[in-house]
């Protein structure tokens, strides 16, 4: 009971904090996203948002928006003092997940660009394919590491066992 | 044991003895898996109830015997209410194998114990295979099996299947069973049923035509529970009306209420004393479903995770499709320009390696797909995501229990529109096969990868997710409507039952993946090489004199006949011939155009010869890919729905409706897109 009673109290304030920069990330990155599209569809190329180094992207910053979210109903449901470590590692889950994914096509780039020098790549850089939320993402690997007892299945179960 | 051997040396050297043996038990207990381990076949197996539909047969030489396996869907009970559950109790009722392997789930002892109540008032001669061991553990919970194994009477095997722990211990046990008579099951009825219990037995003795060896307390006990089945049953024995008459008047639904009741007494008596439940109340599966079967976060989850599906495919597969591309172009080129024989050149280089090119360059994206389809399935994730938009369907006052079939025509529609056998209701089921075909399977993916990626760049997975969308949204739109039409009527309340969480095994993947992949190769290798061969051949005549794959061609005098029907679409007679072609198997949307556009002899693979073509681009490959999403379902897909509505009426229906559908989509975002100036 007690460990349990930590266990809650302990990923209030991560799960808060955690939300609040990845949504406040995601809303930027939208709005940013908007304006790189509108730049782009009307062939601005001198427009300003061409001159942030990581563009940014809609559907990548919906990934982060929605990962904030879990983790913001993570916190209200500390809040009611019920158990929410299923919303912490669901969350971590989802955002390693990305990282791991965008860090795949980051490679995958890299290959198509030197390695194989498609045309589509001529102007590619590496900046064009860091995108955002791997920026972010010390947060759910701190989550991974210091929660790891019930991030990870099978592992030290009785955090998972007590309620 | 040693007895049981000594018994086994006696018989004749030599000749086998064939044991009949039936894998039966509830749904999703590991009873396809526990069939692969023992005859090293690869029936499917994924982690939520009703992956097996149909019942498949499989050999294994143990000893001296012979044993003749069958793998059965899942059921919980022998009073069988879908198609699925018909097909395992016919033949556990009916085919009457020797021995029956109940294999059990552990974690779920009571309700998978009612069965085996069933199953031995049958008459059955049962060995438990007690799976999954490994979760029970997990919850900390524990069964005394020996002691379980006494009470009842019947043999215990605890078991890993997908570990292969136990399986041969499961064969010593099926041996030692078919050996021995076993005890029936002390379940006691109240004075009354068993009285008048044995005056129904009393009455069926006399009838000459019921056969012998059928179980008459059984049969007498479903008189009396009112199994509508029943009467058909005498009938097919050709029993008199007045006794069926007789008979059925027996029935009482008291009875039934008080025989079930009773059947759950005995097991819960029995529970009590073997099973110790672990402390956990709520399991790691119950705190990650709060979140992804969450009333708002539940849908944006599942499309997130698809979202992310795409772009894994598509990150995965480009650089290897790129370098497919390069060599077929190459081969292209080499055989045209050295092959003497002008009409030879042609055929291999245009005809085969063209078309049969353009479609094996998406073998990367397509087992990518697949593997990514079996991780999900694996994990137990497939059937949140159908349990989410299942509760997103009732509250449009459809039914649930669509999605899993949905979910899985993302694979292939053949076997997706089969799972709905396991729907209850048979107005949800038709609903559920005639919307199937929307959902996009595998062969349509080559033509959304190759436009996408060739004409939107950067944001090609995004585009191709939203066309997956897309029919998700059409396939909804399609069940309101035949709801309020033709399938009126409520729906089946809506329970399901959610498995547990497994991790997913990247062995087990990966042999799915291949699984599934071999089909696509296969198809290459037959289906879609004639195919494009006979396009070829229509693409190169009438001989002599004429430009291949030109306006003058067979081939052309075709496509150009229905033209105009497709203009509005912005296609030109190549694609319609492509799309006329593409019936037969998807796959050959591409291959067709891969034969027409990539065979100009040139060293460019096929994507090189559409960007260098004038014919396509972005909005027309848009509305194309729209076309082939939504348009009318494969040869092969026509087939099963046919079997499975028994209709050519409905299947009819399915292919007129899909292709009209299909052109106004297309229409839309072909005359708005040309309209808001993204034409040509
Ligand atoms: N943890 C665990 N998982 C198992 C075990 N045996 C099977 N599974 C998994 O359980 C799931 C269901 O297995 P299937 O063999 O498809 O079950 P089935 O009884 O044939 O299911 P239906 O055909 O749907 O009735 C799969 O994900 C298997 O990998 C086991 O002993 N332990
Ligand atoms: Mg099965």
């Amino acid at each position: 009971m007690e460990m349990v009673r930590n266990t809650s109290k302990n990923i209030k304030t991560p799960l808060l904090s955690g939300s609040l920069v990845f949504l406040i990330a995601a809303i930027a990155e939208i709005i940013l996203g908007i304006f790189k599209i509108y730049a782009d569809s009307k062939e601005l190329e001198e427009h300003w948002v061409n001159a942030i180094p990581f563009p940014p992207g809609i559907f990548p910053a919906l990934s982060i928006f929605i990962i904030g979210l879990v983790w913001l109903a993570g916190y209200f449901v500390c809040i009611r003092g019920q158990d929410a470590k299923g919303y912490l590692l669901v969350g971590t889950v989802i955002a390693l997940g990305f990282i791991l994914l965008f860090i795949l096509i980051l490679l995958t780039d890299v290959f198509n660009a030197y390695a194989l020098k498609l045309e589509d790549y001529e102007d590619w850089t590496v900046l064009a394919s860091l995108r955002w939320i791997i920026f972010l993402s010390p947060i759910p690997i701190f989550f991974a590491i210091k929660y790891r007892g019930f991030t990870f299945p099978g592992r030290r179960r009785e955090h998972i066992k007590a309620k | 044991m040693a007895i049981k051997t000594k018994n086994v040396k006696d018989i004749s050297k030599g000749s086998k003895i064939s044991i009949n043996i039936a894998l039966a038990g509830n749904p999703n207990t590991g009873k396809s898996t526990v069939f692969n381990a023992l005859t090293g076949l690869k029936q499917k197996i994924g982690n939520w109830p009703g992956v097996t539909v149909e019942k498949k047969e499989g050999k294994r030489r143990f000893n001296n015997f012979e044993l003749s396996i069958t793998d059965l869907p899942g059921t919980y009970s022998l009073s069988a209410s879908s198609i699925d559950e018909q097909i395992a109790r016919d033949f556990i009722v009916h085919d009457t194998p020797e021995v029956v392997v109940q294999i059990v789930d552990a974690s779920n002892l009571e309700r998978n114990l009612y069965l085996t109540t069933m199953l031995k008032e049958l008459g059955a001669r049962v060995v438990i295979a007690l799976n999954m061991m490994d979760l029970l553990e997990k919850d900390g919970s524990s069964i005394n099996v020996q002691k379980l194994s006494t009470e009842i009477g019947i043999p215990i095997v605890p078991m890993i299947a997908n570990k292969k722990i136990g399986i041969d211990d499961l064969e010593n046990a099926i041996e030692s069973v078919y050996q021995e008579d076993q005890k029936p099951m002390k379940i006691r009825y109240s004075k009354e049923i068993e009285e008048t219990l044995l005056k129904i037995q009393n009455i069926l003795v006399t009838i000459p035509s019921i056969p012998t060896n059928f179980n008459l307390r059984w049969l007498a006990i479903q008189i009396l529970q009112n199994n509508t089945e029943i009467p058909t049953l005498l009938e097919r024995w050709s029993v008199k009306d007045t006794n069926i008459g007789e008979l059925t008047s027996f029935g009482k639904e008291d009875y039934e209420a008080e025989i079930i009741d009773s059947k759950y007494d005995y097991i819960s008596k029995i529970t009590s004393k073997v099973w110790k439940k672990g402390e956990t109340n709520v399991t790691r599966s119950d705190l990650i479903d709060q979140v992804v079967t969450h009333k708002w976060l539940g849908i944006p989850i599942f499309l997130l995770v698809m979202w992310g599906s795409f772009q894994f495919v598509f990150a995965v597969s480009v650089p290897f499709m790129e370098l497919i591309d390069m060599f077929f172009g190459w081969l292209a080129g080499l055989l045209v320009d050295n092959i003497q024989i002008e009409w030879l050149g042609s055929l291999l280089g245009d005809g085969i390696v063209g078309g049969l090119g353009a479609v094996l360059i998406f073998v990367p994206p397509i087992f990518t797909m697949f593997f990514i389809l079996s991780i999900l399935e694996d994990s137990g994730y497939l059937a949140r995501a159908a349990f989410v938009m299942d509760k997103l369907m009732v509250k449009f006052g459809l039914h649930g229990h669509s999605f899993i079939p949905m979910l899985l025509g993302f694979g292939c529609n053949v076997p997706a529109i089969m799972s709905t056998r396991s729907l209850k209701d048979k107005k949800d089921r038709m609903i559920t096969i005639l919307i199937n075909p929307f959902m996009s399977c595998g062969a349509r993916m080559p033509v959304f990868i190759l436009f996408a990626g060739l004409f939107f760049g950067a944001s090609a997975g995004t585009v191709i997710f939203a066309l997956y969308i897309l029919g998700i949204v059409v396939a909804i739109l399609t069940a309101i409507l035949l709801r309020k039409t033709f399938f009126k009527g409520k729906s089946a309340p809506f329970i399901m039952e959610l498995p547990q969480y497994h991790t997913p095994k990247l062995k087990s993947a990966t042999i799915a993946m291949w699984d599934k992949g071999k089909m696509y190769l296969k198809k290459a290798g037959t289906i879609i090489l004639i195919g494009v061969m006979f396009v070829w051949f229509l693409a190169a005549m009438p001989f002599g004199g004429v430009e291949y794959g030109g306006p003058d061609t067979w081939l052309a005098a075709v496509g150009t006949f229905f033209e105009p029907i497709f203009r509005p679409l912005g296609f030109d007679w190549r694609i319609v011939v492509a799309l006329i072609v593409g019936f037969i198997a998807k796959e050959l949307v591409i291959g067709s155009l891969g034969t027409i556009v990539g065979g100009s002899g040139s060293e460019e693979g096929i994507k090189s010869a559409i960007l260098a073509d004038g014919g396509f681009y972005a909005l027309n490959s848009l509305s194309l890919m729209v076309f082939t999403l939504l348009y009318v379902p494969c040869a092969a897909v026509v087939g099963v729905m046919k079997k499975e509505t028994g209709s050519w009426r409905w299947t009819i229906f399915s292919i007129v409706y899909s292709t009209v559908i299909a052109w106004l989509f297309a229409f839309a975002v072909f005359q708005i897109g040309s309209l808001l100036g993204f034409g040509l």
